[in-house]
């Protein structure tokens, strides 16, 4: 567990390119502390940390506090990370719909590729993801 | 849900333009950006009221919605309906009719591969976006600092004449210099921005 969520948060970090420091900076967070959980060493961070980790890597709060252990994704009907990615690439390959973005980065990050899930849910009342 | 005459205005503008390139296809994105304007009117367009009331006069509609942290704005084209959403308040104020009209853009790329003339590979799609947008705007610029050059004209002191004319000339620099770097402005906002503390 402590492993698997030290390996989420860094590859939340390098998507973000930053470094331990800026995270640090940014984040109000000892580097090396960071540096523990990453490697596996400490436990996942308590959820107010975690709040400031996520607007730092602009990742959902929910999905830090889901993969920390805070919540159980199932229960809380939020969907996952996996049925967001699934049903993205359903909207992708459907021919009749077709959308574009303006983004800040170069790839669009969980949260909107969830928006415009949502989106394509609302414009072809089909449903791909569950109801919270 | 617009018209059917509101929401013919961009496929008969796509089709126009696909009729008087079709020999050298694709046109650049000033070429198109030029026909857009000509086509539509510069004067119809303005600035982002203006673009917005516009979009709805021709059967997109333009919403605003909390958006993600990374996204400016999006475009959405499924069957007959083309929609756009923006940022509420349109977002930050250097870009939000940059985005308007880079949304815009790609609705017409829709338009143009449902008529079987793609404007290009879709890895170059921001990029001719971007250049389409910042396209229109330098002639709008240019196009309503041309009522301040009038106006500059009618000072009788000739002392002042030259004083206004080089204040238009200069403010109307500044604003093409913006157009054309809405990108980097956006980079150094941003970064502005994330230094506050959160």
């Amino acid at each position: 567990m402590k492993s698997d969520f030290g390996r989420y948060l860094r590859e939340l970090r390098r998507a973000a390119a930053l470094t331990l420091k800026q995270v640090e900076t940014k984040a109000r967070v000892s580097n090396a502390y960071l540096s523990q959980i990453e490697r596996g060493l400490r436990n996942p961070p308590h959820p107010e940390i975690l709040k400031r980790l996520a607007a730092v890597y602009e990742t959902p709060h929910a999905d830090l506090l889901a993969k920390a252990g805070y919540l159980d994704e199932e229960e809380q009907g939020a969907p996952t990370r996996l049925e967001i990615e699934s049903a993205f690439s359903h909207v992708i390959n459907d021919p009749k719909f077709q959308f574009g973005t303006r983004l800040k980065g170069a790839a669009p990050s969980l949260e909107t590729k969830r928006f415009i899930v949502e989106m394509y849910e609302k414009l072809t009342k089909k449903a791909l993801l569950k109801k919270q | 849900m617009p018209d059917t005459a509101q929401s013919s205005a961009l496929p008969a503008f796509c089709a126009a333009v696909v009729n008087r390139h079709s020999s050298a296809w694709p046109p650049a994105e000033n070429q198109l950006a030029q026909e857009f304007l000509a086509h539509f009117g510069i004067a119809r367009l303005g600035f982002y009221d203006g673009l917005v009331r516009w979009c709805g006069e021709v059967g997109v509609d333009v919403s605003t919605m909390e958006l993600p942290r990374d996204l400016r704005g999006a475009n959405f084209w499924h069957e007959t309906n083309m929609s756009i959403v923006m940022p509420v308040n349109g977002g930050c104020f250097i870009s939000r009719e940059h985005t308007l009209l880079h949304e815009l853009r790609e609705l017409l790329e829709w338009e143009f591969e449902h008529l079987g003339h793609s404007l290009g590979h879709v890895d170059t799609r921001e990029s001719r976006s971007e250049q389409f947008a910042a396209c229109v705007r330098m002639a709008m610029v240019v196009e309503s600092s041309k009522d301040l050059f009038k106006m500059a004209s009618d000072v009788r002191d000739p002392f002042g004449r030259v004083c206004a004319y080089g204040l238009v000339g200069a403010v109307t620099a500044v604003l093409v210099l913006g157009c054309a770097g809405v990108r980097q402005l956006e980079i150094h906002f941003d970064a502005q921005h994330r230094k506050r503390p959160t």
